[in-house]
């Protein structure tokens, strides 16, 4: 495992990648305090209020503080006791901007540093950055959850094949792996899309049809690895001495296929990636105003002066997309044995 | 060769049926009628509709049925040619696929042709100078073109050269007034219009091919008989065309089975930005509508031309490689 994540980090290719998720991964998390149109810290009527705690899934973790509960009870309770409405010091993330709100006066500004849109707005007066960095989440969390769908299933079914063999294999698992290759799998996943009821067209029945649609490939590694394993001599023997299919699966089986299926799970991450950006794109995944890179990208089809909206949604798409099939080639190489000294 | 073909056959019989009715599946079992969706998107016309009408036009269009009457139904109509009516249309599918097929065609032929066009030169410069800069800089470029998604290429593209430069157009098929054209113009006018969607979907599939072109030629310059060739003192470029790349194409036979899906998937997205009136473009709008019976017969139609694909491929195989035949 070490050597593993050694020779991944001595690779340019893949140390790039790492660096890319590990950002991507930093901003996803910390979107709140990257983008948002709320003060994190205040200062008003020498009281000091850390209000990004509000902000965080980890605030769970801290007491509410004292200030914000009695905020909560009793809004005016502060301008009373100062007697001003704004307070004399605060700060506000380095894109103060919501991902959802609509500002009229900034209807299709393009980038600019002194008004801090880093990376301009769209047609509706939102900020494209801010909108850039809470999609982060999403994407990131379709790609890592659709593929892990996909990866219980297909090892599942591949794994039944694979094992079992015979006429569940070429009856039951074969059939089913044909029949999904034979669909273009977008095509599958844009169908299924558009007959959910787009109340419930949200990231999370994303994730599933991105997950039902894509097992396809990990199916078949599993059952292929499986085929070879089953007559490798100390399967047999686990034979031999009575263990069950069961434990065979678990102990012998599974451990030693992870590899591939490992390096196809890394690909599946940048594909899931693009499908759901894809289906956002074309306006049957992620619902506006809740943002994705897809979506995002889509608003420049209705204003094509708006450069910055096309450039900057893509790259980001483009950039996590590479970084994972930098990772899975470097990932093949180090965990083959061969490639390793 | 005819048991393996026969057999072949039968198994993509089963296959077919099977994916009709996962089509018939994910479309029946949908929440929803195609008329409730109509009923949502305009509540007037709910309160309009009177129950009986409603009544009716399920009625009409056999949505009272139970599914497996229905799915006898249409499999039937399907095995005899008809396809059913559009909802959105009023009229036969058959005809508004037929409408929508040339253009979609000309455009994949046309990717086809570009993709061939620029990836195989690439790909054989790169096998024969293999580690010189040109093999390790389209190497990469083309490593990052794999990750680049199609809509994203598309969008800069017009912006690029749409947009900014105003070279190119990225609307339609035709230009204004088209019909008026001569012959020749009509025809140069529509390539005009096919660039840019068609170069799109071809980078797509560009870094595939090339690398493929390039690995394929590294493998066969080391087979002993290209050895002997150059020994008996054929050289340069009768023992490149004659014996290199006349056996490096064959694997290319296999790559239709495998572009193809992808092409059929990758015009949806392309027809759609580039509004040109092919079956992608009409699979999505049909998708809005829930136009059943025309999403029912794309995708069918899509899984039959991979499956066509898939036996082509064999077939091909069989014709190009002599050693396959003797299976």
């Amino acid at each position: 495992m070490k050597a593993v994540f050694r020779l991944l980090v001595k690779r340019k290719g893949s140390r790039f990648a790492l660096i890319v998720i590990a950002f991507l991964f930093f901003v996803a998390y910390f979107a709140p305090v990257i983008a948002g149109s709320k003060p994190l810290v205040a200062s008003h009527g020498g009281l000091f209020i850390p209000a990004f705690r509000d902000l965080f899934p980890f605030n769970r973790f801290f007491k509410p503080d004292d200030i914000s509960l009695r905020l909560q009870q009793d809004p005016d309770w502060l301008r009373q006791k100062s007697g001003a409405d704004l307070p004399k010091f605060f700060l506000m993330p380095p894109v103060p901007y919501s991902p959802v709100e609509t500002r009229l006066d900034d209807i299709s500004l393009p980038p600019g540093l002194r008004n801090r849109h880093f990376f301009g707005c769209d047609d509706n007066g939102r900020d494209i950055l801010s909108r850039l960095v809470h999609g982060t989440k999403n994407s990131l969390l379709v790609g890592f959850i659709a593929v892990g769908i996909a990866g219980l299933l297909g090892m599942i079914i591949g794994g039944v094949g694979g094992y079992y063999g015979g006429l569940v294999d070429s009856l039951v698992v074969s059939r089913l792996i044909e029949v999904m290759l034979s669909f273009p799998t977008f095509f599958l996943i844009i169908t299924i899309a558009a007959v959910i009821d787009p109340k419930y067209l949200n990231i999370y029945t994303l994730m599933v049809i991105i997950g039902l649609t894509s097992w396809t490939s990990i199916a078949r590694y599993t059952r292929g690895e499986f085929f070879r394993l089953r007559e490798i001599d100390y399967v047999q023997a686990a034979k031999v001495q009575g263990a069950g299919g069961y434990h065979i699966i678990l102990n012998h089986l599974m451990p030693n296929s992870l590899a591939p299926i490992l390096v196809t799970l890394t690909f599946g991450i940048g594909g899931a990636i693009l499908a759901e950006s894809g289906l956002s794109f074309l306006g049957v995944g992620v619902q506006p105003p809740e943002p994705s890179w897809g979506n995002v990208l889509s608003m420049v089809q209705k204003s094509w002066g708006s450069w910055w909206i096309g450039l900057f949604p893509g790259f980001m798409i483009f950039i996590s997309v590479l970084s994972y099939n930098l990772l899975g080639d470097a990932l093949r190489d180090a965990l083959d044995p061969k490639e390793r000294n | 060769m005819a048991l393996f073909l026969g057999k072949k056959l039968i198994s993509l019989l089963v296959t077919f049926i099977l994916i009709t009715m996962v089509v018939f599946a994910v479309v029946k079992f949908a929440p929803g009628t195609p008329f409730s969706v109509f009923q949502a998107s305009q509540e007037k016309a709910v309160s309009r509709m009177a129950p009986s009408d409603y009544q009716e036009l399920l009625k009409k269009y056999d949505l009272d049925k139970p599914m497996l009457v229905q799915y006898r139904k249409w499999l039937l109509s399907l095995l005899t040619g008809s396809l059913g009516e559009s909802f959105s249309e009023r009229r036969p599918v058959s005809s508004v696929i037929g409408e929508r097929l040339p253009p979609t065609l000309f455009l994949n032929f046309f990717t086809l042709f570009l993709m061939l066009a620029i990836s195989v030169p690439i790909g054989a410069l790169s096998a024969l100078r293999k580690d010189s800069p040109f093999d390790k800089v389209s190497g990469s470029v083309l490593y990052g073109l794999y990750a680049l998604p199609s809509f994203w290429i598309a969008v800069l593209m017009i912006l690029f050269f749409g947009v900014t430069l105003k070279v190119l157009p990225f609307f339609g098929m035709h230009s204004d007034g088209a019909k008026d054209f001569g012959a020749i113009r009509y025809t140069l006018d529509l390539f005009y219009h096919a660039f840019l969607p068609a170069l799109c979907m071809a980078l797509g599939g560009l870094a595939f091919l090339s690398r493929f072109t390039r690995s394929t030629l590294l493998e066969v310059m080391h087979q002993d008989y290209v050895r002997t060739a150059k020994a008996k003192g054929v050289g340069g470029k009768k023992l490149f065309l004659d014996h290199i790349l006349r056996s490096a194409l064959i694997p290319f036979v296999t790559l239709f089975g495998l572009i193809l899906p992808e092409m059929v998937a990758g015009s949806v997205i392309i027809e759609s930005v580039f509004s040109w009136p092919g079956l992608g473009q009409l699979y999505l709008k049909a998708v809005y509508t829930r136009d059943y019976p025309v999403i029912m017969a794309e995708s069918v139609l899509g899984a039959f031309l991979v499956l066509l694909g898939s036996v082509l491929t064999d077939l091909g195989y069989f014709a190009a490689d002599p050693r396959t035949r003797r299976r």
